[in-house]
């Protein structure tokens, strides 16, 4: 069974903080929104969950076994990070970009194997940026690139995908391709994505659990169509929202 | 589905089959030319065994042992070009950028102006490089971390830090003795013979292995340290271990033959330039290449103003420079 895990979980950044007493799990086939306000902790949390933060208190378990009882190595099998800002300090193409991904499935002393090959290429046939294979990353559009990155990430093929503001500044098509890839990555292979995300409307419509971080240093998580509201809304963002309905579906506006 | 497979590791024999061949060349350059020209033939029959003793000496106890020496400073400074600018995620990065250079400059000329021996230049060349290093590694180290951005500024600073202090004894030096100095500032291999050369073979060689044991850790360490620790890599391990192996391999070239410049910068971008940035091909191509190109460097700093010698420094930044400007418009 794959599930990932908080218990009692309090994270710091400073004296500020993330979350107190968080007891959650992740399970495989869930779509989970983590909303906040900027410098809320998001990002903190998602690092947390892949052992890249210290834990204040609390533990935080994979398939109930401790992550920090885990090898970095180890963990990168299991559990796959999209960062929010990529540099590219020494360009390469995107096929060696993308075969970056496989580097925790490679064993010490061996090459990239067909099969890693075979894995970049169809992470990249996804996405459908099948053409680019040998264009230098730093040559591509914003959206392009994130294309790359999250072709980097399906290589990897991780159970879990954590996912830090993958839509920020993309077009609106680019943003309703990557959330519907990550939706079906979830239902349909069994996967499960954790997600920063600014837009209630987008969570709502695509997320089907939500970690809502509040203003005032507390949380509340659970399935989206019971916790999101204009009042958790309002107190999350410190400001006034309004709701309207049509048919089955909810809009909130600012 | 039927994908393709570009195998990397076939695809580049002929690269490095070449580089092997330049390599080779290099040296019987070095071996043939000088302030006396020594021909083929002579050349061969040394090879079979009957030459003259001068010949006999003028090759086996000058210039080979002054090519091999170039030929692993050349080496040693590309490894250390590419590894700090892997630990630095830095294309400005070179084997100095840190101030090795200048700590150990400081403490050679110390003991040029104290009139020391050769032993004690060249101890107190390599001591000063590894003090220099300690002190940039405990300076810029933060809670049991060694954040990039703080290590290159303290570098930086401790780099300017040394060059005042050498500006310093260059000063208070009397005018007699600057003439070595200058020459050791600039690099050159003009006492090579009788320098600890097997230490650094074993340095060199010893050091390349464990680098390309590495090399995959670096070719993700590139995209950053929060990328590489997501993809399983304990980066904060890998930034120290380069940071010792890129100052060991410095301290010895500058132990060798001063601060030899550029190399260590242009030979790492030229090899990047041709075949990428995948440290598996990119450091012993680095090394064969920076090795060469030392070697024939050394040569015609020999040669070309002959009997008078150039440092070694002006000419591979002479030489250097225009085939990088090449490659990067050609890019």
């Amino acid at each position: 069974m794959i599930m990932l895990t908080t218990q009692n979980l309090t994270l710091h950044i400073a004296s500020h903080i993330v979350c107190q007493n968080l007891s959650l799990t992740f399970k495989a086939g869930e779509f989970w929104a983590l909303m906040g306000l900027n410098g809320r902790g998001k990002t903190t949390l998602l690092k947390a969950l892949h052992a890249l933060h210290p834990v204040h208190k609390g533990s935080i378990y994979l398939n109930q076994r401790l992550l920090s009882d885990y090898s970095r190595f180890t963990l990168a099998k299991h559990i796959g990070f999209l960062l929010q800002n990529y540099d590219y300090p020494f360009p390469g193409s995107v096929l060696n970009t993308v075969l970056t991904g496989r580097y925790p499935h490679i064993p010490t002393w061996q090459w990239e194997s067909q099969h890693d090959y075979e894995m970049a290429y169809q992470a990249l046939q996804t996405v459908n940026m099948q053409h680019f294979t040998e264009r230098t990353i730093d040559t591509l559009s914003g959206g392009e690139k994130r294309r790359i990155h999250i072709a980097t990430l399906l290589a990897q093929n991780p159970d879990y995908y954590l996912l830090d503001e993958p839509i920020h500044s993309l077009d609106m098509k680019a943003q309703m391709d990557i959330l519907t890839l990550f939706q079906s990555e979830c239902r349909e292979k069994n996967k499960c994505a954790i997600m920063s995300i600014h837009d209630p409307n987008l969570a709502w419509r695509f997320c089907d659990h939500s970690l809502l971080l509040l203003a005032d240093g507390t949380q509340i998580a659970g399935k989206t169509q019971d916790i999101m509201t204009p009042f958790t809304l309002e107190a999350l963002f410190q400001y006034p929202i309004k709701v309207f309905k049509q048919d089955n579906s909810v809009f909130f506006t600012a | 589905m039927s994908y393709y497979y570009p195998d990397k590791k076939y695809s580049l024999i002929p690269f490095f089959l070449l580089l092997l061949l330049l390599t080779l060349s290099s040296f019987l350059f070095s071996l043939l030319y000088g302030s006396t020209y020594i021909s083929l033939d002579a050349f061969y029959s040394l090879l079979q065994g009957n030459a003259t003793p001068l010949t006999h000496t003028l090759i086996y106890q000058l210039r080979l042992p002054r090519a091999l020496t170039a030929f692993v400073t050349g080496a040693l400074l590309s490894l250390a070009g590419v590894l700090m600018q892997a630990l630095l995620r830095n294309p400005l990065a070179d084997p100095y950028v840190l101030g090795l250079s200048g700590g150990s400059a400081f403490f050679a000329l110390l003991a040029m102006l104290w009139g020391g021996s050769h032993f004690w230049i060249t101890g107190s060349a390599f001591s000063g490089a590894l003090l220099s290093t300690l002190l940039v590694f405990f300076l810029g180290k933060k809670q049991q971390q060694l954040p990039v951005s703080r290590l290159l500024l303290t570098g930086i600073i401790l780099a300017s830090g040394w060059g005042a202090l050498i500006s310093f004894i260059i000063t208070i030096t009397p005018p007699e003795k600057i003439h070595g100095m200058l020459f050791w500032l600039m690099g050159d291999l003009g006492y090579s013979y009788n320098k600890p050369l097997s230490l650094s073979y074993l340095i060199l060689f010893f050091g390349l292995g464990y680098v390309l044991l590495l090399s995959r850790k670096l070719n993700i360490i590139l995209w950053g340290e929060l990328y590489a620790q997501s993809l399983g890599i304990n980066s904060q391990a890998i930034h120290i271990q380069l940071l010792f192996l890129s100052s060991l391999f410095t301290a010895s070239a500058i132990t060798l033959a001063g601060s030899i410049g550029f190399i260590g910068l242009i030979i790492p971008h030229t090899i990047r330039l041709l075949i990428g940035s995948d440290h598996r091909f990119l450091l012993p191509a680095s090394m064969l290449l920076g090795g060469s190109l030392l070697v024939i460097a050394d040569t015609l700093a020999r040669t070309i103003l002959s009997p008078q010698q150039l440092p070694v420094g002006i000419l591979t930044a002479l030489v250097g420079i225009p085939v990088f400007l090449y490659l990067l418009n050609k890019s």
